[in-house]
């Protein structure tokens, strides 16, 4: 490689942090409230969704209960500041406990067995989890769901989008920071041997069941604890909003960032928090379709993004396995 | 004691949950992807049957109801060759986990087009009651009816799985797709074939389960305890299928019955955890498809 390639690549890098500082920095600034609330509300979808492309991409574990894990954070919160009054940074440290515990539980119910089981276990939990919540909602809220406010981050009070976003930024760096070091540790390694062959991961002396059940759990609490964090922002924690939609939605985030990327899992986080309106707004143009049927065209394309993102990242990986 | 009424709406229930979870079955068995949109598929041939049949109606063509069936098995059938078809496009790269996501991508991709073309809103067949009187009991003919014609659908599927060449060679495929593609069959238009059947299958289930409740958005619903029934039954046997479909259909019935209508959903769910923690591999037991770790 020659100085000049290298000084290339160096100037390329340091537009890319350029631009990422941009991107991290400008908000606030630039935009009006309500690009500033899509702006947060894809922040917190980017934190759910990078543990699980940890979970799918990197050990090879399909969940269908990303939404329900979500959920037990939520009502965490809400149930502490309903009935202690307890505020957000110690909501955050129970629902990730309550959602490690719950996470535990349904590895150890399920990864006795390999193959789609830990998906129909996690597709069952969504289901279990969904009527309790319902119960809450109507014995505990009088069907108002949890409302919640006046939060604040360990003593950083959140009392304003800018605030919301840089709070959340940190928050993500750190997250990305974190299981980026656990992918690339020897812990994240082991993660892949057991996802890429489990006759090799027991040959090197590899716990499948021990490794599974830990980057279940940890996921499981991490999923949790943001889901917190979000039910604060939204100020409620109500049962129909963690549903199976949900959980397909952080699916389709993570197939389009790629199997095991936390950085594409980031962008197409974004993607998605951006495409509902601008759908929205392209349908509507002009009165081309009725509104009423806009919301069933943003599912259609959901689908079809899904779809068509698994497809070409399998082609990928295929050219990739061929090229080695 | 439990009433005749009982017993027929359960044998409506295990009528149109055989007939889903058979495709389940049939998919399962031969690629190891769990359709997870068997009750999307379902939903939308009631929708089309429906909509087909006002049409229809409207211009006055005789057989109007048997026609409007015909098209909405066949809209279901290219769903499932499609399914099939897409999945095959992944190659041997693709996992099951893939496999399966799409069929997920599928339900919701089924679940936009219910929703722009008929915007929630619920239908029932019209079909006129008629209500049999067996001793203290009155019982409502159409449970009786689709009850009696899902579970004899079944087990013809069945029948045509085990006696037909196709039937065998779907079996051969399932069993291994190398030493069959060494034997000279098709494999790929075999495997297009179940797609179709099972979308087929789905769709029939969909119908009968739309004929004794309502043709809404919800029903795609039916597809997850279409889903818990297979997997009780066993993933890779088909009489397994119809077995699980039948327990579920009690268990569902018998909460409607003694608790809360609330847990109708809920009590299912319970017995696939049981079943999850007890025995994963159903009822059928054929636990070598199943690998400890």
């Amino acid at each position: 490689m020659t100085q000049l390639q290298e000084k290339r690549i160096t100037a390329l890098q340091w537009l890319r942090i350029a631009l990422i500082a941009l991107a991290v920095i400008a908000p606030p600034f630039v935009f009006n409230g309500f690009l500033m609330s899509l702006a947060i509300s894809g922040a917190l979808l980017a934190l759910a969704a990078m543990p699980l492309t940890l979970l799918t991409g990197t050990a090879g574990l399909l969940s269908l209960g990303h939404a329900a894990f979500f959920g037990i954070g939520g009502y965490a919160a809400g149930l502490l500041a309903h009935a202690f009054g307890i505020g957000l940074t110690l909501s955050i440290l129970v629902g990730a406990a309550a959602g490690l515990l719950v996470g535990a539980l349904v590895a150890l119910a399920t990864l006795r067995v390999v193959g789609i089981y830990l998906a129909v276990g996690t597709f069952a939990l969504q289901f279990i989890l969904q009527p309790i919540m319902q119960t809450i909602d109507v014995e505990v809220t009088y069907s108002t769901g949890f409302l919640l406010s006046s939060p604040s981050l360990l003593g950083f009070e959140l009392s304003s989008p800018a605030r919301w976003w840089y709070a959340l930024v940190v928050l993500g760096v750190l997250l990305y920071a974190w299981l980026r070091w656990l992918q690339t540790s020897h812990v994240g390694h082991r993660w892949v041997v057991l996802k890429d062959n489990t006759t090799a991961a027991g040959v090197l002396g590899i716990s499948l069941q021990k490794t599974r059940l830990g980057v279940f759990a940890l996921t499981s609490a991490v999923t949790a604890g943001v889901g917190a964090i979000s039910a604060y922002y939204y100020g409620n924690a109500q049962s129909g909003i963690y549903s199976l939609h949900l959980a397909i939605l952080y699916l389709t985030i993570v197939a389009l960032g790629g199997a095991g990327s936390l950085g594409g899992a980031i962008i197409a986080a974004f993607v998605m928090i951006a495409l509902p309106p601008l759908i929205d707004s392209i349908v509507t143009y002009k009165g081309l379709v009725d509104p009423s049927r806009a919301g069933g065209i943003e599912t259609i394309t959901v689908g079809l993004i899904l779809m068509f993102s698994l497809i070409v990242r399998n082609r990928e990986s295929k050219r990739s396995s061929k090229d080695d | 004691m439990l009433s005749i009424e009982f017993w027929v709406n359960t044998l409506s229930s295990a009528g149109y949950y055989s007939l889903l979870a058979l495709a389940i079955v049939f998919v399962y068995s031969t690629n190891r992807v769990l359709l997870f949109c068997v009750g999307e598929i379902g939903a939308l041939a009631a929708f089309v049957t429906y909509s087909a049949h006002q049409a229809l109606h409207a211009v006055e063509l005789p057989l109007a109801a048997s026609v409007s069936v015909l098209i909405a098995l066949a809209l279901v059938a290219l769903i499932g060759a499609v399914l099939f078809w897409v999945i095959e496009q992944l190659g041997t790269n693709g996992s099951h986990f893939v496999g399966t996501i799409i069929a997920i991508a599928f339900a919701l991709t089924l679940q936009g087009v219910m929703n722009t073309v008929w915007q929630g809103e619920i239908y029932r067949f019209e079909i006129a009651p008629v209500f049999l009187d067996l001793g203290e009991s009155r019982v409502a003919l159409l449970s009786l009816v689709v009850g009696v014609s899902g579970l004899a659908l079944a087990a013809a599927a069945i029948l045509l799985l085990n006696r037909s060449r196709i039937g065998y060679e779907m079996q051969a495929l399932a069993d291994n797709r190398v030493l069959s593609i060494l034997r000279g069959i098709p494999v790929r238009r075999r495997i297009i074939a179940v797609g179709a059947f099972s979308g087929i299958l789905a769709g029939i289930g969909g119908i009968l389960g739309a004929a004794v409740t309502a043709i809404s958005l919800e029903s795609s619903t039916l597809g997850v305890n279409a889903i818990i029934a297979a997997i009780i039954g066993g993933l890779t046997s088909p009489a397994g299928a119809i077995a699980g479909a039948v327990l579920l259909a009690i268990v569902e019935n018998l909460t409607t019955v003694y608790l809360d209508s609330r847990h109708v959903t809920l009590m299912p769910v319970l017995l696939l955890g049981v079943f999850l923690i007890f025995r994963p591999y159903g009822i059928s037991g054929k636990a070598e498809t199943v690998q400890r770790v």
